[in-house]
């Protein structure tokens, strides 16, 4: 389930990276903006679970464009360093933003359903197998759209040549747009998915943002095949390391050997070099 | 015969009187500004002033972005703190000790983290500082873990002639030993920046590339630049262990990163003068606004922002375009 | 013929399924002016890119003064003695003249970081003769006056100038030059090749890929002709451009030179 979670962020991720040719640092800090929108949609406007997914998805795509519009698009001129200390802006004004508003307090989530199941032994609550199937259908259907559609090829385009897909007559900057607000649409709907789940709190896009890169470097930067196996692995990975051994150094392990595998092979796994 | 250095925004004769004058004010200023909490000010500003220092030699003259920076000045606090109170040594001990540490450990980290091209090392180092913080956050026997660590002393007084002794058990003093740090790390930075190793360094944020083929060994020098950088992190740590009095992890998070990364951005990056001015008044700034605690730092960010996309030298940069424009003003072309 | 300074053999260069380089064997004389020429793709820059190790060879040997120096890092090669220059003017942009010559001095790659801290009276020996060098060097690559201009302000011609001034800088006995006069103008062309005919004289051995024959058949005292990543031709210019090869390989299999024409 974990997997799922990691591999949608991952993926999102990977379409913003392609777009902004660097890992967009401030991921996270979208992803958790998703899970409070729909929080404050639900608790507030009592709007239902679905609902308020769908319609945190689709402020955060707006969002994406937003930022995409005015942080970010300035600053492809610029050596590729800015944009990461745009993206520390971004976290910091996201991020302290959340807390402002709703406070530092871990906050609970109301669930979609709450009706529990017993399979083989194990207890696996609803919520968990809708995280698993929706994100297997947004994951195909994102797919699909890539590899099918006019704006999935314009979106492919965009990302590997950008001069390339202007002279083709693509709008690159409304593709750019679009894809980064896709991106970050992504991420909202995993954040909103995992929110009942676990608690939301201001900070909880770091933790996930971390394991985002993670995979995007074992997977490779820029492949979507990448992002989703990845996603699962480390997901796996990670929770059954967390039931048998202790948790307290995990996270220090888990980055000390992404910084090594940086070092041996910088462009992850399957990467693709830019 | 002309130096080796960049004109200055100010005459070269006026650009001595005028630091003459800036150190004569920094050497009174604890007898013109009295009460406790505008010096307490002054100290925390040198010691983020030094750590910013670092911070620029790394970023703004060899061009990579460390984003573990914060978590090595937790490392040099942690290390100078605990050599005091584990182990019973004396400050002027620890410190050096502290900062040998806080480079060694920079020069490990920095070896496998360098070897990483282009836009891998921010995420690499991001990843180092996660990693060395859950690990300072956690190891509960070491470092207190989440509580941290309490009752840190003073550095020892440093005895004179006379039986007399200079103490640091006031703020005033703790302002003229984090005062002396300053200009020691000025001086060691600006005669790196200034020699012909300084330029190997230049040239690595300029190209890489070409700087190789120059024959510059660029790892070398970016590991060298590194660990430097992290040695006085390490120093900021330390002063800030010792006159704090108190640690906790959060002094390694790399959240403190971010915050030194906008006082050298916004101060002004690659220059001698930009984390000096962002060391100042970026805390100054941050305590004004402390009755607004979440909003400091909204606006950081959004400072940040700004800075990136209008002013990416930071207010230096700004003061010099601003005196080249009015130099030639007035220029019949 | 002095003595051989660069010897290439059996250098081969694949890129996953892609063989750049095939079986590519040469040698540059002491003294004299290379020139390599071919039809684009043809393999020039990476050939160089394997000489100054920016690329590591699939196989073969480079051997340069009898020494081999196939695997070395780029910057190991540099200090061997061989320099280059880049396609793309590549410099020291946010830098001026002068502080970009001064980086390519010899004595900066080496100057010891301790010393330079302290101040020490070699180091600042060191940085005097480096400005000192760089001045003379500003004066040789002909942009006298011009030590204050920021690298990336130059006109096109005098950053062509000014990068070839840098690879000098770091005193070379092999100079390689990728495409010297590449999108200039003739008056800056007329400056650019005296300056190359200058620096020969000076004892430093050129090797340059160049597009454009006129320059190529007047300056070059050998010429190598690549196709295909593989050697077509070798020799004096007199030689290599009648040879039906070379002829070949740039109009196509089906052209035939009408006879008694150059």
């Amino acid at each position: 389930m974990l997997g799922s979670i990691y591999a949608m962020v991952a993926l999102g991720l990977t379409l913003i990276y392609g777009i902004l040719e660097i890992p967009n640092f401030a991921h996270g800090a979208l992803y958790m903006i998703g899970a409070y929108i729909a929080f404050l949609v639900i608790t507030s406007l009592g709007v239902p679970y679905w609902l308020a997914l769908i319609l945190s998805a689709v402020l955060l795509f707006f969002l994406g464009m937003f930022v995409e519009r005015f942080v970010f698009r300035p600053l492809y001129v610029q050596p590729v360093i800015n944009s990461f200390i745009a993206a520390v802006g971004l976290i910091l004004i996201l991020e302290n933003g959340a807390l402002a508003i709703w406070g530092p307090a871990f906050r609970r989530f109301p669930r979609a359903s709450s009706t529990v199941f017993h399979v083989l032994g194990m207890t696996v609550t609803s919520q968990r197998i809708i995280v698993i199937l929706t994100a297997v259908l947004l994951i195909i259907a994102l797919h699909f759209f890539i590899k099918r559609t006019r704006l999935g090829a314009a979106i492919e385009a965009t990302s590997q040549n950008r001069e390339g897909a202007q002279l083709m007559g693509i709008n690159t900057s409304l593709v750019g747009g679009m894809t980064f607000g896709l991106g970050t649409a992504l991420a909202a709907i995993a954040a909103t998915l995992v929110a009942p789940i676990l608690l939301i709190y201001p900070t909880m896009g770091g933790p996930v943002i971390g394991m985002a890169f993670v995979i995007i470097i074992l997977g490779g930067m820029g492949s979507f095949f990448g992002a989703v196996v990845g996603g699962y692995v480390i997901g796996l990975a990670e929770t059954l390391f967390s039931s048998y051994v202790t948790t307290k150094y995990v996270d220090t392990l888990i980055f000390g050997i992404l910084v090594l595998i940086l070092a041996v092979k910088p462009t992850g796994l399957f990467g693709k070099t830019h | 015969m002309e130096k080796l250095t960049k004109t200055m925004f100010l005459r070269d004769s006026n650009k001595k009187l005028f630091y003459l004058f800036l150190t004569a004010f920094l050497l009174a200023a604890p007898l013109i500004i009295t009460g406790k909490y505008p010096q307490h000010i002054m100290v925390m500003c040198g010691i983020w002033v030094i750590a910013s220092l670092a911070l620029n030699l790394i970023l703004g003259y060899t061009g990579q972005l460390n984003l573990a920076h914060g978590t090595f000045f937790g490392i040099g606090a942690y290390a100078t703190a605990l050599l005091v109170q584990k182990m019973g040594l004396s400050f002027w001990l620890a410190l050096p000790l502290g900062c040998a540490i806080t480079a060694l450990f920079g020069f490990l980290t920095g070896l496998p983290t360098l070897r990483t091209k282009g836009h891998y090392f921010p995420i690499a180092t991001m990843c180092l500082g996660i990693a060395i913080y859950y690990l300072i956050a956690r190891w509960d026997d070491l470092t207190g873990g989440a509580r941290g660590l309490f009752g840190l002393p003073r550095p020892d007084p440093i005895p004179l002639p006379f039986g007399k002794e200079i103490s640091f058990e006031t703020t005033t003093a703790c302002y003229y030993l984090v005062l002396f740090f300053v200009f020691l790390t000025i001086l060691v930075k600006s005669r790196l920046v200034r020699s012909l190793a300084g330029k190997r360094l230049i040239a690595i944020r300029g190209h890489e590339d070409l700087a190789q083929s120059l024959g510059i060994d660029t790892m070398q020098a970016k590991i060298l630049s590194f660990t430097l950088s992290t040695l006085f992190a390490g120093l900021a740590g330390g002063l800030f262990s010792a006159y704090m009095g108190t640690l906790m992890a959060e002094q390694a998070h790399y959240l403190l990163s971010f915050e030194m990364l906008i006082y050298v951005m916004i101060g002004g990056i690659g220059t001698m003068a930009g984390p000096v001015i962002g060391g100042i008044f970026l805390p100054i700034l941050g305590e004004i606004l402390q009755p607004l605690a979440g909003f400091r730092l909204i606006l950081f960010g959004l400072l940040l922002i700004l800075i990136i996309r209008y002013l990416p030298f930071g207010i230096v940069g700004g003061l010099h375009a601003a005196t080249i424009y009015f130099r030639h003003r007035g220029t019949p072309r | 013929m002095s003595d051989i300074l660069l010897q290439a053999r059996g250098l081969k260069k694949d890129f996953g399924g892609l063989r750049a380089i095939n079986d590519l064997g040469f040698h540059i004389y002491r003294g004299e002016i290379f020139s390599v020429i071919g039809p684009n793709g043809s393999g020039k820059t990476t050939m160089f890119n394997l000489i100054t190790g920016f690329l590591p060879v699939t196989d073969g040997d480079i051997f340069f003064k009898e020494e081999k120096i196939t695997g070395l890092k780029p910057f190991e090669v540099a200090r061997k003695g061989i320099a280059r220059t880049f396609q793309l003017t590549t410099l020291f942009a946010r830098n001026t003249v002068l502080e970009n010559l001064i980086i390519g001095h010899r004595g900066t790659r080496e100057a010891g970081l301790l010393s330079s801290i302290l101040g020490s009276r070699r180091a600042r020996r060191g940085e005097k003769y480096a400005l000192q060098r760089a001045h003379e060097l500003t004066d040789f690559i002909g942009l006298a006056g011009q030590e204050r201009v920021p690298a990336g302000a130059l006109p096109q011609g005098a950053q062509k100038q000014l990068s070839i001034g840098l690879a000098l800088a770091s005193d070379p006995e092999l100079l390689l030059l990728d495409e010297p006069v590449g999108g200039v103008n003739l008056e800056e062309m007329d400056a650019l090749i005296h300056l190359i005919t200058r620096i020969r004289n000076s004892g430093v051995t050129i090797c340059l890929i160049e597009h454009k024959m006129s320059v190529v058949m007047n300056i070059s005292d050998r010429i190598l002709a690549l196709n295909y990543g593989e050697k077509v031709a070798e020799g004096t210019p007199a030689v290599v451009c009648c040879d039906e090869k070379v002829i070949q390989s740039y109009l196509g299999k089906t052209y035939v030179a009408p006879r008694g024409s150059d």
